[in-house]
């Protein structure tokens, strides 16, 4: 009980860091439009971890790229805004969005096989954050990087070695180095270990714990492994085709699901402790968000739908202080 | 790194032999007896045994390769029966306007056409873009003696602002030839760096380098285009080959005393000693740049020698 309070004090006295208004973003590809975010509200404060999950597709690539101005050129925002720190992320000059990227808010790409430049050294793919955001010359800088993959458990005379020459899970470890050289008051992690295997993504993960409790850095954690969350973070955002369809602390919930979905996502969990008969799996396809279902997206694969919910599309309610759900069923 | 060197030095000199054997055949293949091309008609049969005695054709064929080759060491290319001179005093006074002309050429052609490519290829669909590609295709599309017959129209007839024969008026003899061999290679150069540019702009690493706070023109101009560059260094080697060997009709348009002029000459008057000659030089630079080319890529791109 006492604990309980505790948290729920100090989770509504931290500072705001990222505040996403009913972000709407769409994809214009050459015979179809996107429509990738569709009102997306999500806090994110100051030292906390929030895990983002939901299905491929569901916008959370999206969501983070949005928040450091980096969406492609076919992408349009059609409606919302993002606060950084209080600032409006749209209203910043180019040099001052330049000027947060890689130093207070910083990324981990989701494929590491890709997201390092094959023709420069690793070492200078880490280096080059320090001289543009620290000043430091190449040699100060090089040496750096050194310490910074020693910190994730790369020796430091492999600076000079190309992406090619490092496994899967070392680029992964390359692009965290990376990720923390600039000591960012945000990490955004987009699925860091999807493309690991298991007793290689422990590690990172471990590792990415490690560093946050160290740093006291914010992160936004990106994954569809609910596992994850549980052991990363604090905070839960559940999103389904471009919107966040429930919030709140991680153990809330998990414990009490609200939405149709979340429930849904964490009977589909193995469970090893019950001895299942087989895997819970959603039924129905995943949303196609060229052809977005009417009213509550989720409706078409909902068990519980009514007619309200084909028509009419369901606002966040508040549960309680630690629990949001945008579902009807759960209006007093 | 040593070890990748040493194993394209090999290949080079592997593809050096064929391009000598072949050189060494030719002028067997090509014109029947050499002895008898070489002593014009009516000769005698005394005489042709005389000159064949003289050019060991009466030794097996690879004692006279490796005669050949020797000669080859020695500097001796034979004699020119068409300039009635040394083959190799010939190219050795023809060699460097060709150098010259082609490196001019290369020079200013890359200067132009790799930011043109990077600009382009970094704005696709732009106004820049469209002028780029309408330049490239002007460039490939229209032939040589097209272009050249039109400049020398324009900036020699017309204006008379230019020279359009021979290399007496210094620079000024340059800038003909260099605009209508370079517009060719640039055209070429700017489309292979454009579509370098837009295919490596659309990776994941170069999100994740905006990312990082790096100012846009760093992100393309370094991070992106020593992705593309590759290609870029390929062709450019290849067309400075393909110059070196001589601009048969660039040369002869603009009256260029090169390798070009040469080689036209050699073939129209049956010089076997020449074309032979020229053909070796040829391969062989053609080699050289081949093997110069790779070990530049390999030390841009660190995939090549892992490959
Ligand atoms: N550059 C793009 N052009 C067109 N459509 C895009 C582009 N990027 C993403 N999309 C589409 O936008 C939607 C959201 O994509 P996003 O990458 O944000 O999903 P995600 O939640 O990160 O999925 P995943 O778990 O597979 O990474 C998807 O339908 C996707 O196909
Ligand atoms: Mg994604």
């Amino acid at each position: 009980m006492e604990e309980m309070k505790k948290t729920q004090v100090s989770s509504e006295e931290k500072e705001v860091l990222v505040e996403i208004k009913d972000l709407s973003v769409t994809y214009k590809s050459e015979r179809a439009t996107v429509y990738a975010l569709n009102g997306v509200n999500l806090v994110i404060h100051k030292g906390e971890s929030l895990g983002l999950v939901g299905e491929t597709g569901a916008g959370k690539t999206t969501t983070a790229i949005s928040l450091l101005r980096l969406l492609p050129r076919n992408a349009t925002i059609t409606g919302g805004s993002i606060y950084y720190d209080g600032e409006s992320v749209m209203d910043m000059t180019e040099k001052q969005i330049r000027q947060k990227r890689g130093d207070k808010i910083a990324m981990i790409f989701q494929n590491p096989l890709t997201s390092l430049n094959p023709v420069f050294t690793v070492g200078e793919q880490i280096a080059v954050l320090l001289r543009v955001h620290r000043g430091m010359n190449r040699r100060e800088a090089m040496k750096a990087a050194g310490e910074l993959l020693e910190q994730v458990g790369i020796a430091s005379y492999r600076t000079g070695d190309y992406p090619g020459q490092f496994s899967g899970g070392m680029r992964q470890r390359v692009g965290i180095a990376a990720g923390i050289a600039c000591n960012p008051e945000l990490l955004i992690a987009d699925e860091p270990t999807t493309a690991l295997d298991v007793t290689i993504q422990a590690q990172i993960l471990e590792l990415m714990a490690d560093l946050q409790k160290k740093r006291k850095t914010s992160l936004l954690m990106i994954t569809h492994n609910l596992g994850i969350i549980s052991e990363l973070c604090q905070k839960v955002a559940v999103m389904y085709a471009g919107r966040i369809i429930e919030y709140g602390t991680v153990k809330e919930v998990f414990a009490h699901p609200a939405h149709p979905y979340t429930r849904g996502l964490l009977e589909a969990l193995p469970n090893l402790e019950k001895k299942q008969e087989r895997l819970h799996a959603i039924p129905g396809l995943i949303a196609d968000s060229q052809n977005l279902p009417s009213g509550c997206h989720f409706h078409p694969r909902c068990e519980h739908c009514t007619k309200r919910c084909e028509k009419e599309r369901p606002e966040m309610i508040r549960l309680n202080d630690d629990h949001y759900v945008a579902c009807f069923a759960h209006e007093e | 790194m040593v070890k990748y060197i040493f194993k394209r030095l090999g290949q080079t000199v592997i593809v050096l032999f064929f391009v000598s054997v072949i050189a060494f055949l030719l002028i067997r293949l090509a014109g029947g007896n050499p002895a008898l091309l070489l002593a014009g008609d009516g000769a005698t049969d005394a005489e042709i045994a005389e000159i064949e005695r003289s050019l060991g054709l009466d030794q097996p064929l690879v004692v006279q390769y490796f005669k050949y080759i020797g000669n080859i060491l020695r500097g001796d290319l034979g004699r020119s029966t068409s300039y009635g001179m040394p083959v190799a005093n010939l190219i050795l006074s023809r060699f460097p306007n060709t150098l010259k002309l082609a490196s001019v050429t290369v020079l200013f052609g890359c200067i132009l056409a790799i930011p043109l490519g990077i600009i382009a290829g970094s704005h696709q669909g732009t106004v820049i873009d469209f002028f780029a590609t309408l330049f490239a295709l002007l460039g490939q599309s229209m032939a040589n003696m097209w272009k050249a017959v039109v400049f020398i129209y324009i900036f020699s007839v017309w204006l008379g602002w230019l020279p359009s024969i021979g290399m007496e008026g210094g620079i000024k003899s340059y800038v003909l030839p260099v605009m209508t061999l370079g517009w060719q290679m640039s055209a070429q150069v700017t489309r292979i760096s454009r579509s370098g540019m837009i295919d490596t702009l659309h990776e994941d690493f170069i999100t994740a380098t905006y990312a990082k706070g790096i100012h846009p023109l760093v992100v393309r101009w370094k991070y992106a285009f020593k992705n593309a560059v590759c290609p870029v260094i390929t062709l450019v080697g290849m067309r400075f080959g393909t110059m070196l060997a001589g601009t048969i009709i660039v040369e002869a348009i603009f009256s260029w005393p090169g390798l070009g002029q040469l080689l036209n000459t050699a073939v129209n008057q049956r010089d076997y000693a020449l074309v032979q000659a020229l053909l070796l030089l040829s391969g062989a630079m053609f080699a050289i740049i081949n093997f110069a080319v790779d070990i530049i890529n390999s030390l841009v791109d660190p995939r090549i020698k892992l490959r």
